[in-house]
């Protein structure tokens, strides 16, 4: 939601705002995934209903734009400090406060839960490039080893942002 | 009770008080699950436990990532959600506020009506409450007010329109339920077709007669134009466009022409060339959307991941059982059941957003749902004709909930557009008919379940 508070001198930490920069800048690129998707999708349609037949590689095309899209947003989001809160209680705590519990949280629930997807990941995509997996359609795309690695570069991703959020949130607690 | 019932009932307790930390949802679900596995496998392994939870129950919420990422049928929500960020921005509303606002200032509230039919036209924008509250809220709150409405008026329609959203087709919502109900996405767009135009004709029809009996609270505009030609023709230039796109997107998908996917896209296509007519677009402009769809997209998938991992693990203890148990032991016979299951996702959505109930909640009592032995009749045609039926009942319960005081999310987006002299107590105050509105319209679907089942039927039939 505030993009810009991250950068402002207040809150700046010098490692944090380059690693901060890298996930904003990475995000920047990926968000055009959408743009590409609407040209895939109305080529698609023109091919089908103009020409009479669609193509499957622009099909699976389409999955793969919009599954860049969704896995390399988590840590975009997370650096824009967007994803939903329950702030009933939380809009009322004092910032130090919400510093806190923030901090808790990614201690104890989302590094654990990054870190543990993203080991369970990797052994999902060795077995994958291990078969040289591609498309079940014989017209379909090659390399699946290659989108499935999505996962663990993008929960690296994510735990880059979550790193860098962490040490920003503990030289503001010590700021006091 | 056994050990993995109160395991469950552990889990559902430590992840909504964790949630009043107000660490992020996605987050506190996946990191529930991890502490969960962990510690059922320390229980099997030293108490001589069966839970059957190690680290290769985690490695397959791997695979379950993978499943949203290989869906043909998700593709379209970012897509919905481009359509939904460019028509805000198309400057569409503007027009049709500017418009409408001569032919139905000829009636005593006939800006709260503009307001409604906005909400509904608009309805396609997003789905996402914030977002419809916000424009119509930024739109109509300064005229109605300079207009002398009464406050309590103004504020409730504008809520009570913002929610419609979830509802109306295309809602993201039903795309989603669809995905995770097995339904298909058609026959949720259909369904949710009646339901949507009873409540927008509940809506109006309340305001008329409101305005008829006390008419103070929405005085006429005193400098309004006598109609003439003109003025209609004004408002059919202003309609046709949004109208054309949203009934090309649906009504491909309801002739069964194209898939949701594509029509998704087509539709996201349109509104940006209807941006780029009313001259609205430059590379800012798709910047922003650009920037914005992505965020969206993520956080919402950002629950899909917790969610998933979530749900495997509390379907390895056996909480899919659990629930179905505990409700379907209910004295209460189905419709008694059914409206538990409401009233629960009723008080659910005071804190927590669609998007959660429906990835949480929802896949947990479907099969409640169906078990209970509804006879719905789908014509042969529609396929789990309850299970839709059911969807638009979530639906509308959802929205009540969202316009509910003290918490609904839809009356703090509100508070924050308004000008700081009107006080949340004015917003509780205003609401307060349109949460009536919604439970007679809730009560109406729920005694005519073809309503719902017709539409469907008869198109695909």
């Amino acid at each position: 939601m505030n993009t810009e508070t991250n950068t402002n001198n207040e809150n700046s930490v010098k490692i944090c705002d380059s690693l901060d920069k890298l996930i904003m800048g990475i995000g920047h690129v990926v968000m055009w995934t959408n743009g590409v998707l609407i040209f895939v999708i109305i080529l698609q349609v023109i091919l089908r209903y103009g020409f009479g037949h669609g193509l499957v590689i622009l099909e699976e095309l389409q999955w793969h734009l919009y599954a860049l899209g969704i896995m390399f947003g988590a840590s975009y989001a997370m650096t824009m400090d967007s994803h939903i809160r329950v702030d009933i209680i939380h809009a009322r705590l004092s910032t130090k406060w919400q510093n806190r519990w923030d901090l808790f949280g990614i201690f104890f629930l989302l590094l654990p839960f990054v870190i543990i997807i993203f080991h369970q990941s990797l052994d999902f995509v060795y077995e994958s490039w291990r078969v040289n997996e591609r498309s079940d359609a014989p017209m379909g795309l090659p390399f699946r080893w290659l989108i499935k690695g999505v996962i663990p570069v993008s929960f690296s991703l994510l735990g880059i942002s979550v790193i860098s959020r962490a040490i920003r949130l503990f030289y503001n607690l010590r700021r006091g | 009770m056994e050990f993995n019932d109160y395991l469950v009932i552990a889990m559902f307790l430590s992840f909504i008080s964790l949630l009043f930390t107000g660490f992020p949802v996605a987050w506190v679900l996946g990191g529930v699950s991890v502490w969960f596995t962990f510690v059922g496998y320390f229980s099997d392994v030293y108490f001589d436990t069966w839970t059957g939870l190690d680290y290769l129950t985690l490695g397959m919420s791997v695979n379950r990532i993978f499943k949203f990422m290989d869906n043909w049928v998700l593709v379209a929500l970012p897509m919905f959600i481009f359509m939904g960020l460019m028509l805000d921005r198309s400057g569409i509303a503007e027009k049709l506020m500017k418009s409408m606002q001569n032919l139905f200032g000829q009636v005593r509230g006939g800006l709260a009506v503009t307001v409604t039919t906005i909400g509904i036209i608009l309805a396609a924008s997003t789905g996402i409450i914030g977002a419809s509250v916000v424009l119509l809220g930024l739109l109509s709150l300064p005229a109605m007010m300079k207009q002398g409405y009464s406050k309590t008026l103004a504020l409730g329609t504008i809520a009570g329109s913002g929610t419609l959203g979830i509802l109306i087709p295309p809602s993201i919502m039903l795309v989603i339920m669809a995905d995770q109900l097995g339904l298909s996405v058609g026959d949720l767009f259909m369904g949710a077709v009646f339901p949507g135009v009873i409540l927008g004709i509940l809506y109006i029809g309340y305001i008329l007669i409101f305005c008829l009996v006390k008419p103070e609270v929405a005085p006429l505009d005193p400098d309004r134009k006598p109609l003439n030609i003109k003025i209609l023709w004004d408002i059919f230039k202003s309609i046709l466009p949004p109208a054309l796109l949203i009934f090309a997107v649906l009504g491909s998908i309801f002739a069964g022409i194209t898939t949701p996917t594509e029509a998704s896209g087509v539709g996201a296509l349109g509104a940006t060339i209807l941006a780029l007519a009313n001259k609205k677009l430059n590379l800012k402009v798709l910047v922003e959307v650009m920037k914005s769809c992505f965020n969206t997209t993520a956080y919402i998938f950002a629950i899909f991941l917790g969610a998933t991992c979530f749900a495997l693990v509390l379907r390895s203890l056996g909480g899919d059982e659990l629930i179905e148990r505990s409700l379907t032991g209910l004295p209460f016979g189905p419709y008694g059941i059914m409206l538990v299951i409401l009233g629960a996702v009723f008080l659910l959505g005071f804190f927590l957003d669609w998007i959660e109930i429906t990835l949480i909640v929802l896949p947990l009592i479907a099969p409640v749902v169906s078990s209970l032995g509804f006879e719905i009749d789908g014509h042969g045609v529609v396929d789990n004709p309850e299970l839709v039926w059911f969807v638009m009942l979530i639906a509308v319960s959802l929205q009540t909930s969202f316009l509910t005081p003290p918490v609904g999310f839809a009356l703090f987006y509100l508070k924050g557009v308004c000008p700081p002299e009107i006080k949340l107590t004015d917003i509780y105050k205003g609401v307060v008919p349109f949460i009536i509105l919604q439970l007679i319209g809730l009560a109406i679907i729920i005694m005519w379940p073809q309503l719902v089942i017709w539409l469907p039927a008869v198109a695909y039939g």
